[in-house]
């Protein structure tokens, strides 16, 4: 029997190394460089010669004059653009690798270029949704490093110029860099990165900036004390975090002003959870790294997370921590739309809600009351049927979109055929199901039906 | 990299590119990406024949389309879409009349991975997928794409997507037992 994670896991291994045996079969390249369609060479053959002299006049003209105006912003006499400070990759990755167990792949600046605009500087106000690979071992799944840096200038148009960097052990060295201005500049409200694991970073807005779900129970942030400040929860265990200024402006406006504070969103962390405040007199300068010592200032401390309280699951297993309320809101934040439908269940401290709105089906899943993970699944599909798992429990959910169907038969891999929902009831009283699949077995396929139990074809159709 | 090709100065869109410009543009991006589209192409056909003509195909079509391309930026995820869906074509045409690549039967078993049992069994369960699974399983396991740019690159919504993935892995699965049953 091969499971799933097995099955990927040596899917993955064996394309790669497919394709690193694949050779490019010798000329190719000339092939295909060769290859030119006739439209391209009659547009070819066609010339200057052929344009009127006037334009052609014209286009020389405009051109001295691009020229000129290029040549005095090169100067300096003719002003150009916002007055944008610019930080170069080196700095931050100069950064990033001064946290044990990371440094930058040789594909962070490819990353980071295509992220940012194309050369290896970063504009303060755009940089922010770089997702850069760095490397390192998995150490403790329950360490974490958090660094914040500020990489701005104060003339910089969009405030607060936050990037929030985290680095995590527990996860295959995936490191994310978010900031409140990439949300205010686009509009954004959420990113995803799919693999090694799902990794969602919601922007909720100038009070919960980051909420970074990488499959446990987790959330973190900084406050700071501004007039627009930034506010993240935090609720990790133990770690080490990192405050990095990368501005010679930001430690004289900023020195003394952060504060880190754990647990303190009590509107979504449990009840109970402390709240610790590491204030000024706690940070201080302790490295220096890259650049002059005056314009890069790295302010160090660490914190022991195991003065948190950890994170308990809930003491009755099938009385849900997360109330409805919550699970609707925060399927309509992912981009479900208006809330129609929902229904729940938890097991084991794993609690998943589907929820259903106008543009798509959100599927919720909390481990120990905070969001672990949320998938929109696409209503265009009329069933949908697949097994959810979590860390102490997994789920089969059956959603239907169709009206015409009335029940669903699941063929699973370790069972006898489960029918949903079961024979007293119909998909009109309540079209989202969550069945506890423990020990189920996974889906090997599914048949839909109507209320004569006529078998449906709907979208998509289980393989014959 | 994204699964099709190299980056691109994102720069360049900042400014109105000419003719020329666009022209060696189109054929930088089309170099700097070969080696990777050639492997896209030649993991979803298994056939270094038909991945070559699809990848000509994909270079042919996406010359022909190239001036109404805006945003060279976004080169990548266009060709790739192109490429797929060349491959996918030339997926369904070949499960009609199958031939079989003289090159690759020459080559026979010599590929290292090949020996190990276990990624023989796999190849052999690959080849039982549809062609759309064989896209979507290549582009999520080796491309490493999203579930929302497989969709974009597919161009189905991504709960077929998921769907595609299910059944696909489903299918493996089954294959590789079978093989385990019968050896």
């Amino acid at each position: 029997m091969h499971g799933t994670d097995r099955l990927e896991r040596d899917l993955r291994a064996w394309l790669t190394a497919e394709a690193a045996a694949i050779e490019l079969p010798a000329g190719l390249a000339g092939r295909v460089s060769a290859l030119e369609p006739p439209s391209a060479a009659r547009k070819a053959r066609i010339g200057w010669a052929r344009l009127p002299r006037r334009v052609v006049l014209i286009g020389v003209a405009l051109l001295l004059v691009a020229a000129l105006v290029a040549g005095l912003v090169l100067a300096g006499l003719l002003p150009f653009g916002p007055d944008c400070s610019r930080v170069s990759i080196e700095r931050v990755r100069a950064a990033a690798d001064a946290v044990p167990g990371y440094r930058y792949t040789a594909n962070a600046t490819e990353l980071m270029s295509r992220f940012s605009l194309g050369d290896d500087r970063i504009p303060d106000y755009t940089y922010s949704t770089a997702i850069i690979e760095a490397t390192g071992s998995y150490q403790a799944p329950d360490a974490w490093s958090l660094e914040i840096v500020r990489l701005d200038n104060p003339n910089s148009p969009i405030p607060p110029h936050g990037a929030l960097w985290i680095l995590s052990e527990g996860w295959d060295a995936f490191l994310y860099a978010e900031g409140a201005a990439y949300a205010r500049a686009t509009g954004a409200t959420r990113f995803t990165r799919q693999a090694p694991r799902d990794l969602f970073i919601e922007d909720m807005g100038p009070n919960r900036v980051a909420d970074l779900l990488l499959g446990r129970p987790f959330r973190m942030g900084l406050s700071g004390q501004e007039a627009n400040p930034l506010t993240w929860s935090v609720a990790v265990r133990e770690g080490t975090c990192v405050l990095a200024a990368a501005n010679p402006t930001v430690t004289e406006e900023w020195g003394g002003q952060w504060e880190l504070v754990f647990g303190v969103d009590q509107a979504t962390l449990l009840p109970g959870t402390a709240t610790y405040r590491l204030a000024t007199p706690e940070f201080a300068p302790t490295t220096e790294s890259g650049g002059s010592p005056a314009s890069d200032v790295r302010w160090q401390f660490t914190f022991d997370y195991s003065a948190v309280p950890a994170i308990q699951p809930p003491t009755d297993p099938d009385v849900p921590p997360v109330s409805e309320e919550r699970a609707m809101e925060e399927a309509a934040n992912a981009g479900a739309g208006a809330v129609s439908d929902r229904n729940g269940l938890g097991r084991g401290g794993t609690e998943l809600w589907l929820v259903r709105g106008t543009d798509a089906v959100a599927v919720l899943r909390y481990e120990g009351g905070l969001l672990a993970a949320t998938e929109l699944l696409d209503r265009a599909d009329d069933v949908i049927v697949q097994v959810v798992e979590g860390e102490e429990a997994r789920f089969l959910i059956v959603v239907v979109n169709d009206p015409r169907v009335r029940h669903v038969r699941v063929e699973l891999t370790e069972s006898d055929t489960l029918r949903v929902p079961p024979e007293e009831a119909t998909t009109d009283d309540r079209p989202l199901y969550i069945v506890d699949a423990e020990g189920l077995g996974d889906v090997v396929t599914w048949w839909a039906y109507d209320e004569n139990d006529r078998e449906l074809s709907v979208n998509p159709r289980p393989p014959d | 990299m994204d699964g099709t090709g190299g980056s691109f100065a994102i720069g360049d869109t900042d400014r109105v590119l000419t003719d020329e410009d666009r022209h060696r543009a189109f054929g930088r991006l089309i170099d700097d990406g070969l080696d990777r589209s050639f492997r896209l192409a030649r993991l979803i056909l298994r056939s270094d024949a038909d991945a070559e003509d699809a990848l000509q195909d994909a270079v042919v079509a996406a010359w022909r389309g190239w001036q109404q391309l805006e945003d060279v930026g976004k080169f990548d995820a266009w060709f790739g879409r192109i490429l797929v869906n060349r491959c996918r074509d030339r997926l369904r045409r070949t499960e009609r009349t199958r031939t079989s690549d003289l090159s690759d039967a020459l080559r026979g078993n010599s590929r290292e991975f090949e020996q190990a049992e276990g990624r023989i069994d796999l190849a052999r369960a690959f080849g039982a997928l549809n062609p759309d699974q064989r896209v979507a399983i290549v582009l999520r396991y080796w491309s490493d794409l999203s579930l929302e740019e497989i969709a974009r690159r597919t161009n189905v919504p991504q709960g077929t997507v998921k769907s595609r993935l299910h059944h696909a892995l489903a299918r493996l699965r089954a294959e590789l037992d079978r093989g385990e049953a019968t050896s």
